[in-house]
Order: structure tokens, then sequence, then C-alpha cells
């Protein structure tokens, strides 16, 4: 079931009925029903698939509980092991399995051995990578004792997969959710309408801007070779903004719903595409996942080093193993270690660019600053083009096909779907970002007023840059007609295949 | 709570008053389907060749230049399959019927039906695992992509389409020089028919559908004429050439096993650019000049 499917347009309310029918004070049973829901939900793509989903989160259950209970530190140590391995060992088999038998063929090959290695058929199970990492944070956090593992199955069942964020994200930690899901939840009526804004906003992201640009990209990367360079140049662009409304969009639902349910979920992306460098780029793409290597790899890999290189090593390392858990493939591997040492080199300048701003007088320059996006912006499309690309070949080839002469060429190359298909892609993605530009700004000065009144943070919402009620309202219709009008033509969500 | 769920719903009020809107627009639209299907129907006792085939067909035979009465019952993208539903359902109400001109397309073989809604919609034809709950109770949303749904839209008072048809039959009246002479183009549009066959995963389910349908036609003492309809030049140049060799082969091993006409016109230097709107569809003097083609043949055929 899709979030932008009509399935999910009758599952979600009956589940939001069904939910607050039941008294908050008995929200162990709204638990059950949530599990329920959520089981009924994951079935819907492939029932036999449900099995694995159940034998993991019960794997993770009792692991947690004996790590907690284990007298000895060994015994602890055994517990966690074994529990990473099953998680791991699943994940690489249904993932990976095919990609490193190939991978060793091919290096067989290379010393003119054929091996002839098996490679099998392998379905990949939906949400795989992101049940899993959930189930890895909660064994590793009870084992560094940054939680008590739950001894109610439900609420960790619920926890694991908990339908707006098991397909696709956000990586949640237990810390976070755990705690919302061992106490009543209260209906608050500014609950519904903020998911219920947010619900409106993601699905115009992923079915208005993504399918549309996707539309465009497809074509483009399909025919790189013959395509002039300007048009390879709008490809990168526009398949950068596809990924990210496909994917902030997803988020954005998964968001909106958990919220009519009144349970919060972790951010999961805050404007990147208005980035100014690439660091500040991680700090708002996939925040979840960034944030999930950076707590159980990067840190535990710099706490075994002190040198300066050796983190810089860490970095790149952190980024290789997020590409491949993006996928079972070279370009995703390649993607991570170039963004790992563009890290690098951008946190390691960070000092002397302060002082060549603070030089020229540079650090509120409005052109300075949006220069910098820009750049940020077009070094991410660029390097994009591997997240894209079948295979390294293709897209070093498209990579390399960008410088030529024709990049400067007045006009574009031909599609099937025809020029207007390009434009419409075009002023879909400045429609979005209009109004993600104005947003992030509205959501700078709230930041600063929270900060000046000492409020605690508020929890992530889109608000839409429209200060009277009318024109709020009229957006609201707006942004619904051009779902129904302009919706591309139904595709999945692009994260659904890692 | 009630007052929540009140607010969303008179929110949601002027959206479903949009959807209802849209649907009366959707169902009370022009179609092609719905007026060849009256012209068919209105001249059934009649009709004596029927032709059935893809968009190449529709615009591209001139069924006026038949010597028996002819009928165009070529639809866009309509495929094989479907081809012989409508003539299998249509065969009892037309008793004259003596002739089928089956054409084909390069990617004839490897097409599967994606417009099956209007077939059901029109003209009642259902495959028993075919269900269309969802399109029957909003065609707007299940039966339409939004594209068509903006020309419904924007067509649905001003500039309402109109099919003035002959014999179920209407063509364009000029060549698209820009795109049949844009080479771009023409490897874009090869590209996609090339795809069509390449992710074929049917086999030989059609070829071995078009063995029996015209068993059936030749049980029925009707007569098939087979005929692969004209590419031009530039964009032959960009097809795959086994597949269109292929496609001969097929036709010709059928047109060989039930004796029957087959004309081969995928590459026939008679259509010159002046007789194609574009690289693969014939304009109005093309249609005549390949009707009048077909028409010889079948009267070479019976003598």
């Amino acid at each position: 079931m899709l979030f932008n499917s009509f399935g999910y347009l009758l599952f979600l309310p009956l589940v939001f009925f069904l939910y607050w029918a039941i008294k908050p004070e008995k929200f162990r049973m709204q638990n059950i029903l949530l599990v329920a829901a959520s089981y009924f939900f994951y079935g819907s793509w492939d029932w036999r698939f449900l099995f694995l989903l159940i034998f993991s989160t019960a794997i993770n259950y009792f692991a947690g509980l004996r790590i907690w209970e284990s007298d000895s530190q060994s015994k602890k140590k055994v517990w966690l092991v074994s529990g990473i391995v099953v998680n791991l060992g699943f994940l690489g088999f249904f993932k990976y399995y095919n990609f490193f038998i190939e991978s060793f063929a091919d290096l067989l090959n290379v010393f003119g051995i054929n091996s002839g290695l098996w490679t099998l058929k392998i379905i990949l199970p939906v949400g795989i990578s992101f049940y899993t990492f959930h189930g890895l944070s909660y064994i590793l956090d009870i084992y560094n004792r940054r939680i008590e593992p739950t001894r109610n199955v439900i609420d960790y069942s619920l926890f694991v997969c908990f339908f707006p964020l098991l397909v696709a994200g956000p990586v949640e930690r237990a810390t976070h959710l755990l705690p919302q899901l061992k106490k009543p939840r209260t209906f608050l009526s500014s609950n519904v309408t903020d998911g219920l804004k947010q619900i409106l906003w993601g699905l115009f992201k992923k079915m208005v801007v993504a399918d549309n640009c996707a539309v465009v990209v497809d074509q483009i990367f399909d025919n790189y070779s013959v395509l002039p360079a300007n048009t390879l140049l709008l490809g990168a662009i526009l398949g950068l903004i596809q990924i990210y409304c496909d994917f902030s969009g997803y988020s954005d639902i998964a968001l909106g719903s958990a919220r009519l349910l009144g349970i919060e979920l972790l951010q999961n992306f805050n404007y990147p595409l208005f980035a100014s460098s690439v660091s500040d780029y991680w700090k708002r793409n996939h925040i979840s996942m960034t944030t999930w290597f950076m707590d159980y790899i990067y840190y535990p890999l710099t706490d075994r080093g002190n040198s300066l290189r050796y983190w810089n090593a860490c970095i790149i390392i952190t980024f290789i193993l997020s590409g491949l858990w993006h996928g079972a493939n070279w370009t995703f591997i390649v993607w991570g270690g170039i963004h790992g040492l563009m890290l690098v080199v951008s946190i390691n300048s960070s000092r002397r660019r302060r002082k060549f701003e603070k030089k020229y007088n540079l650090t509120d320059n409005g052109f300075y600053r949006f220069a910098r996006i820009v750049k940020t912006f077009m070094i991410v499309a660029f390097v994009g083009i591997l997240f894209r690309g079948k295979n390294l070949t293709e897209a070093v080839s498209y990579m390399s096909n960008i410088f030529s002469a024709s990049l400067f060429s007045p006009s574009i190359g031909e599609f099937n779907t025809g020029k207007k298909s390009v434009l419409i892609a075009i002023v879909l993605s400045a429609i979005m970002f209009l109004v993600e530009w104005n947003e992030r700004r509205e959501e700078k000065r709230r930041e600063e007023k929270r900060r000046e009144e000492k409020r605690r943070e508020e929890y992530y919402t889109i608000r839409y840059p429209c200060k009277k009620k009318w024109q709020r309202y009229s957006m609201y219709y707006a942004i619904i007609l051009a779902i129904i009008l302009y919706a591309g033509k139904g595709q999945q969500f692009v994260y659904f295949q890692f | 709570m009630k007052n929540v769920l009140f607010r969303i719903f008179i929110f949601c009020l002027p959206v479903l008053a949009f959807i209802i809107f849209m649907e009366i627009c959707v169902r009370t639209f022009p179609s092609m389907y719905e007026s060849k299907k009256e012209q068919l129907v209105a001249a059934a006792d009649s009709i004596e060749l029927l032709i059935l085939g893809t968009s190449s067909a529709m615009d591209g035979v001139d069924p006026s230049q038949f010597t028996p009465y002819a009928f165009n019952l070529a639809f866009a993208a309509q495929p094989l399959e479907y081809d012989i539903l409508l003539t299998r359902k249509y065969l009892p109400e037309l008793p004259k019927l003596k002739y089928v001109v089956i054409t084909t397309i390069f990617s004839s073989f490897y097409n599967e039906g994606t417009r099956s809604f209007y077939y059901y919609h029109f003209f009642g034809i259902k495959q028993p695992q075919q269900s269309f709950w969802k399109e029957d109770m909003l065609q707007s949303f299940f039966a339409h992509d939004s594209e068509q749904m903006r020309y419904i839209l924007a067509h649905s008072f001003m500039n309402r389409p109109r099919f003035e048809l002959v014999k179920g039959w209407s063509s364009f009246h000029n060549t698209d020089y820009q795109s049949v002479m844009n080479d771009d183009k023409a490897r874009l549009r090869a590209d996609f028919f090339n795809g069509v066959q390449r992710n074929y995963k049917g086999g030989d389910r059609v070829f071995n559908d078009l063995d029996s349908f015209l068993d059936f036609l030749k049980s029925k003492n009707i007569m098939p004429v087979l005929v692969t309809m004209p590419y031009h030049e530039n964009i032959r140049k960009y097809l795959d050439r086994a597949v269109a060799r292929k496609n001969t082969e097929r036709l010709t091993f059928l047109a060989e096993k039930y004796n029957i006409a087959f004309l081969d016109l995928y590459a026939d230097t008679v259509f010159v650019t002046e007789d194609f709107h574009n690289f693969d569809h014939l304009n109005e003097d093309g249609g005549i000049k390949l009707a009048t083609i077909v028409n010889n043949k079948i009267k070479e055929k019976q003598k």
C-alpha cells in the first residue's frame, strides 16, 4: 500500500477513527490496533515477508532483554553480537548476496578464473533496511545503557512496525519513540490540522513535483549518450529535486500520519536543497539516517583513534557504508565515498572559510550566501548522477558528457513526452522552491524567537507561507487542485528499493 | 473531536464538488470510441470489410477507397488482442462481413492493452480477470491520467472536439515536416518502439492469438488480409531490423498457412515523405494510397 494510493486514502482515516474511538487511557489497546494495522499495511505488499518482520522483531526483543538481564559483560556481548549477526545476516542475504557474489565473480574473472558462482533470484523485502536499523539501534542502546528494554512485546512491535515509518523511515530511535508508546496520547485538534497540512505538502512534493520530474529525468538518463550537455545538466538538477521531493514527500506524509495519531516522529529533512556547504547538507538531509550512522558507526570508530587523519578516514568509511546501505551497487558506494571526501574537505576548510568571510565582511552578504547555496546544490546534483546511474560506467560517462561545448547550446534535446513536460517539471519545482524558501525563512525567525523566549523546541511542521486565513486556505485548495490535475504517472517511492 | 471532523468535512466540500464536476465533464466528453461505435452499429447491415489496427491504421487506411463497403475500426494503441475481441463481439451484427484487414505495426507482436477500460466502458468488453470497479466509480481519477483530465477540463466548454468520421475514418491533412525531418525525434520514437519489444514478457502469445483468429475467420468464410503499416525511412534506420524481419517472417508464415493476402508495406518506397503525417502515421493522401493498394490486392486475390 503506497502513501499516494487510493488504498491509503481509505486505510488512514479508518485507522484514525478506530484509534481515537478507543479512550486514551486504554492506550495499550490503541497500540494493539496500530500493530494490527501496521501488519496489514505491510502484508498488503507481500504477506510472506510478514514472517520475516515478526521474526526480526522477536529476535531483537529477546536479545534486548537478555543483554539487559545478563550479569556479566561477556554474556551481554554474546547476546549483542548474536543480535547484530542475525540482523545483518538477513539484510546481507536479501540485499547484498547477489551484489557480493557478482563482484567476487568479476574479480576472479580479472584473473582469468571462471568462478561459476551462483546468484539467486531474491526479492528484496520492502523496508528491510529501515526495520533492521530500528532493531540494531534498540539492542545497541540497551547494551550501552542508554535505554532500558521494554517488557511489553506490543510496545516493542509497534516501535518496529509502526506503519508510517515501516517502509522508508524516518529511522527512529527507541529513546525517542518508545516513551511515546508507553503513555496515553491525547487528542489535539492542532495535531490533526498540522498532520493534515504536512500530508498535503508531502503529497504535493511526491505526486506533483517528484513524479513530473521523474518523467523527464528517466528519459534523460535513458538517452544520455545522445543528448546535449545542457540537457544532461538539467537531468542532474531535476534528478536531485526528484529524489529530494520523493523522499522528503514520503517523510512528510509519514510524519503527518503519525501526528494524526498523536505520535511525533523524528524530523528527517530540514531544507537540504538550501544548504550552504556539503557538511550543512548532511545536517539537513535524511537526518535520521545520517545521525544513525554517526551515532552507531562514526563515533564508536573515532573512539579508537586520536589523529585528525584517522577521524577523516572514519568519516569517509561511514559515508561509504551509508552509500552501501542505500543499495547494492558500486554507484552507491562511490557516491557515499565522494560525499565522505567532500565532507572532510568541507569540515577541514571551514575555519579558513570563516576567516575569509570575516576579512571581506561576507558573513551577512546575501548574494554570497545565495552563491554558496547554488554551489552546494550544483555539487550535490552532479555527484547525484552516481545515485541515479545504472552502473559506474554509465554514470561516469554521463558526468563526462556534461563537459562539452553543447553545455552552452541555446536549446535542449528532444523528449518523447515533448518539451512541455520539461517546462511543467521546471515550473512545479520552482513553486516547491518558493514555498520551502519562504518556509525556511519563517522557520529561522521562529527559532530565533523561541531562543529569545527560552521556549522549548517545537515539533517540525509545514506552516505554509501565508499570514491571512483566506490566503492560507486558497493555498491549500491550490495544492489539492495541483495534486488532482498535475499528478505525474503514479510512481513508486524511490527509497522503497533501499 | 467532533468539531475537528466537522471542520474537515466543511473543508472537503469544495473538493468533493470539484471531483463531481470533473466526473460530469469526463462522462459527457465526446469520445472517438463512442463516435465509431455509433457509426459501426448504424452501418452494421452494410459493412463488408473491417479495418483493424492501431492509430497507424486509424489515420492511415481510408475505407472509402475499398470496393466493398468498408469500416475503419482501428483505435490508438489498439493491441491485436482487442482487434480480435472487437471483431468477435460485433461479428453476429455484421451479416455481410467478408473481409477483415488486419494491420500490424513494428511492435504489434509485443504489445499489451493499456486502454482496456475504454473497451469495457464503450464496448462492454471485459476479460474474466479484469475488474474496473474503481474506474466505474471515479473515471476522472482511475480511468484517465492528469494530462488527459487537464485536456478534458480545458475543452469541456470551449473547443470541444468533434469527430467528423467517414466510415470510422478521419486523418491528418498535412505532413509535419518539423517532426519527420528531425533526427533526434526519430531516434527517440524508435527507442520507444524498440523498448516496447525489449520489455515484452508475453512470448508468442500475441502471435498464437492471431493464428487462432485467422483460423476462426476462415471458418466463418471471412477473408483476412494482413498488412504491415509503412514507416518513414528516417525512423526505420533506428528500428531494430531483426524485429522487423521477424515480424515479416511471422506474417508470411501465417499468410502461407491460411493462403491469405499479405502486404508488407513496412519499407515500401511507394510511400514518400508527403504521404506521412509523422514517422509512423500516414496522412490523408497516404491513407488513400494505402487503401487503394490493399483494395487492389483483394481484387487480385479474388481472381
